[in-house]
């Protein structure tokens, strides 16, 4: 076995030593690919030394919707705990220069060996999937759990309660997924909701069943490139929702649609990293009179400031920004365009008509999906919306206090399972 | 620092090949010694101190070992035990003490139970590389191998060479004697030395970690959901992953250290061609395998001495194996594994394997290296039962499910590419395609260079970047 060992190790050896060889004897012959192959490699290697430490550092991904790691700390403490040579490995990650190129380099040759999917989100042509298989049932427990507890509180109270959850795009579009992948996945969590408003006592819209029948019929409910129900898709929704608030929804045929911009790159396009893939046309629906709202805004950092059309106002000691209209046109030149629906994620939003007829109020504790949702909703109730992650008082308290009668609970399955914030819910709600 | 960064590619590989080719001759190998050094303190600083306890230790002791071969065996030998003596003892105290001390206190004596386990220590990176390959100075030394280093930079660089340092090869002293003292620096080893460090490189980040990745979500995957599937799936892809990680390592050391003028031995051979377990060890790791065979299986006596003493000698060799791959049982189970594979062979299977036809041979060394994985795999080994108890269908949900199923779908061209790329086939082809012409060869050089384009493009988006061998 020895000897033998011996006479195979030298073989490998002795194989990969005649390959050098030979392209050490081509040395005359192969002078010119030999420095072309040693100018491209350490060219580039050098070029984006130097630029990744000349270029500034950029401290936000609008493209990936992230704060970027910076230079990390230098301590003697960060250094000698080995803390600063792993930070830096992520500083150098994210400051990459040409970063966003880098990145659909990976989403073509992931394409090329036709893997399907690119960071855990499926690809089909500009149709872009966010894919879990098995999203956080704890965090649903908590949150379906904590909606029952406050929808019940509310009934005490005399407090019409309606909850509507709307599925994820892999849970409305399984049709657009890879046949052998299907709706196993979906199916099992939205069992696993019913199972848990069941046991809650909560009755609930379900907006997944409602849309996905529309599905196979139009692929525009949800944008191609975003995780967000299209303007069409909230439409929708809202019939059925105002329905179950007992009233009848306007008709297509009274707004007016407008399409604001056909480059909308959203969330699941930044994931996916498909460069090559088209943007969204985002559409309005306007109506007569859209622009007789006002919208305020709980607004303590001033993102809004000089922006136009807003101004500033004080209300119970907080600072509230405010503009007339539901659409914040600024961020349609910006990458996050759905913004431009209510200006975004905020605590605390107030929409109101200006006018002196009495209107009711409806409180919406939500999540972004019903941005799209508020032009709507508005013809119908004075609105505030509550985002319980950056507002966190107690809802029956807020509730009773504003005279609220109606409340709507909207969130999609993403938020439900992604944190257990709706646990506020339970403040106050015995 | 692991080459499979974009510091070390964008800063410490450009910084340290700039100054090394700045500066003449005589001091390049005093930055390869400083440069090394800071290649090693990037990530555990403090560490450093054992590198430099190692260079001083053999630099002394092969000193000694030179001096007194020829005029006292004696002193000489007590040198070699000297050197094997201290580095042991670090090995021995960060990599193995806690294991030990753990296992004794298994044992029921009160006074076991005080005993400190510095279980808090971490392991040095790649200190059972470099401790072997320090200790293969003075035994060459003393054998007569090699020539004492009397310049303290040069062999500080050989023991510190950031090439191999954290994942080898093992590089004895005898192969890159001469090296140290001269070698050629030109464009020709430089440009191949590029070719296969992004042929490494392209190993460990397009191959490895995807494959990795995929055995990672399919071993959490069967934690709460088991199929049978994914278990035979998950594992395929952890034996993809370690080869190619490896044999990737191996590659960008080969071709770093091609660019820099030396030439170290090959470490894989296309060991997923083998058609036994004999053979596959010839093909896998192989300066370790050397290593083993030089300093602990033919200074035992080799096999040439009583058949008895033989088979001892096989025996503890994989014994130490598989110990050195990690201080935890199933490595030294994985280790007996394999040397009940080689005595089986060696008495009878060999010969039978032989006349089989090359597709059950190959099949048959494909399996039993499988399990083997398995057992390299796991070294919580209750876990590992569950998960071969999966893979025969004990304590599963299914046999598949959807996800499991459309993840093998969509990796089938994945999986061909792992499949050919673990064959010398792609060599082949290079190398025909490499001897037709000058344009043949420019093309080669631009598709070396967009390979480490895409590269660069996996580590800029990536989330999956492990180091497999904090464990050696």
């Amino acid at each position: 076995m020895e000897e033998k060992k011996t006479k195979k190790s030298i073989d490998s050896n002795s194989e990969a030593l005649r390959l050098l060889d030979l392209q050490l004897s081509l040395k005359n012959e192969s002078k010119i690919s030999n420095w072309l192959c040693a100018i491209l490699a350490m060219g580039f290697i050098f070029t984006f030394a130097i630029l990744l430490f000349v270029t500034p550092d950029k401290e936000f991904s609008a493209e990936e919707n992230r704060t970027l790691a910076t230079f990390p700390e230098f301590t003697k403490e960060t250094f000698f705990s080995g803390e600063f040579g792993e930070e830096f490995g992520d500083y150098m990650a994210d400051q990459f220069p040409l970063r966003n190129f880098f990145v659909g380099v990976k989403a073509a040759s992931e394409t090329l060996q036709l893997k399907q999917t690119n960071n855990d989100t499926f690809i089909n042509g500009d149709f872009l999937t966010a894919r879990k298989d098995y999203p956080d049932e704890k965090h649903l427990e908590t949150n379906i759990s904590a909606a029952s507890v406050f929808a019940n509180a509310a009934k005490k109270r005399d407090i019409n309660v309606i909850a509507a959850f709307a599925g994820r795009k892999m849970d409305v579009y399984d049709n657009m997924l890879p046949p052998t992948y299907g709706a196993y996945y979906s199916d099992r969590i939205w069992n696993t909701l019913d199972t848990m408003t069941d046991d809650g006592g909560l009755d609930y819209i379900n907006l997944r069943d409602l849309l996905r029948e529309e599905s196979s019929k139009r692929h525009d409910l949800y944008y191609n490139s975003d995780h967000h129900w299209t303007t069409h898709g909230a439409y929708l929704a809202y019939c059925e929702i105002i329905r179950q608030l007992g009233k009848e929804p306007y008709a297509k045929e009274d707004f007016k649609i407008e399409t604001v911009t056909e480059n909308f790159y959203g969330t699941t396009w930044s994931a996916a990293g498909v460069k090559w893939a088209k943007g969204d046309k985002i559409d309005f629906y306007r109506f007569d009179g859209d622009e007789e709202y006002t919208m305020k805004i709980l607004d303590k950092a001033g993102v809004f400031e000089g922006v136009d059309g807003f101004s500033y106002t004080q209300e119970d000691g907080f600072k509230f920004a405010v503009k007339k209209g539901f659409y914040v046109d600024k961020f349609l030149s910006e990458k996050d365009k759905y913004a431009a629906f209510i200006g975004g994620n905020f605590g605390l939003t107030k929409i109101t008509k200006d006018t002196d007829e009495e209107r009711e109020t409806l409180l919406v504790i939500k999540d972004s999906f019903s941005h799209s949702l508020v032009p709507f909703l508005s013809r119908h109730y004075d609105l505030v919306l509550v985002d319980l992650r950056y507002y966190t008082k107690s809802m029956i308290a807020f509730a009773e206090e504003n005279e609220i009668d109606n409340v709507l609970l909207l969130y999609n399955m993403e938020t439900l399972t992604e944190a257990g914030y709706l646990k506020i819910l339970r403040s106050g709600a015995k | 620092m692991v080459f499979s960064s974009l510091e070390f590619l964008f800063l410490y590989f450009a910084v340290s090949i700039f100054i090394y080719f700045a500066v003449p001759f005589k001091l390049r190998n005093f930055v390869l010694l400083i440069v090394s050094l800071v290649f090693y303190g990037w990530g555990e600083p403090v560490y450093v101190v054992i590198m430099l306890y190692s260079i001083v230790v053999d630099y002394i002791c092969g000193y000694f070992a030179g001096k007194y071969r020829e005029t006292n065996k004696k002193k000489a030998k007590a040198a070699v035990i000297a050197s094997a003596t201290l580095n042991l003892a670090v090995l021995g105290f960060f990599k193995y003490y806690t294991f030990i001390i753990t296992n004794l206190q298994l044992l029921p004596f009160d006074f076991l139970q005080a005993i400190p386990t510095f279980a808090d220590v971490e392991l040095p990176i790649g200190i059972s590389f470099y401790t072997f390959q320090t200790m293969s100075y003075t035994i060459d030394i003393y054998r007569g191998d090699a020539k004492v280093q009397k310049n303290i930079t040069s062999f500080g660089a050989y023991v510190t060479l950031f090439p191999q340092l954290i994942a080898g090869p093992i590089v004895r002293y005898q192969d890159i004697d001469d090296q140290l003292r001269s070698r050629p620096h030109n464009i020709d080893l430089f440009a191949s030395g590029i070719r296969t460090f992004v042929c490494g490189m392209a190993k460990k980040i397009l191959l490895a970690n995807a494959a990795g990745e995929l055995w990672d979500h399919f071993r959490v995957l069967s934690e709460t959901n088991a199929t049978v599937l994914g278990a035979w799936i998950g594992l395929i892809f952890y034996a993809f992953q370690i080869y190619f990680d490896f044999s990737g390592y191996s590659d960008m050391a080969i071709g770093l250290g091609k660019m820099m003028g030396f030439r170290f031995k090959e470490n894989f051979f296309y060991p997923y061609v083998s058609k036994s377990i004999t053979e596959f060890w010839r093909r896998w790791h192989i300066s370790m395998g050397t290593w083993f065979r030089e300093y602990v299986y033919i200074p035992l006596g080799g096999n040439r001495c009583a058949k008895w003493k033989m088979y001892r000698n096989i025996i503890v060799v994989w014994l130490v194996t598989g110990f050195w791959h990690g201080a935890s049982w199933n490595y030294v189970l994985w280790g007996l594994y394999y040397c009940l594979f080689l005595l089986i062979e060696k008495t009878f299977l060999l010969k039978w394997l032989e006349k089989l036809p090359r597709v059950v041979s190959h099949i048959y060394s494909l399996v039993v290296v499988l399990f083997g994985w398995w057992l390299f795999v796991f070294e919580d080994m209750s876990a590992g039962v569950t998960y071969l108890g999966y893979m025969f269908g004990q304590g599963v949900t299914a046999f598949s499910e959807p996800g499991v199923t459309f993840d093998v779908l969509r990796n089938i061209a994945f999986i061909a590419i792992l499949c050919i790329a673990s064959t010398p086939l792609p060599r082949t082809l290079y190398y025909k395609i490499y001897q037709k012409n000058q344009l043949c060869r420019c093309i080669l050089a631009v598709v070396a260079a967009l390979g480490l384009v895409v590269c660069t493009a996996y580590l800029v988006d990536s989330s999956y970047n492990p180091f497999l061998y904090f464990r050696f």
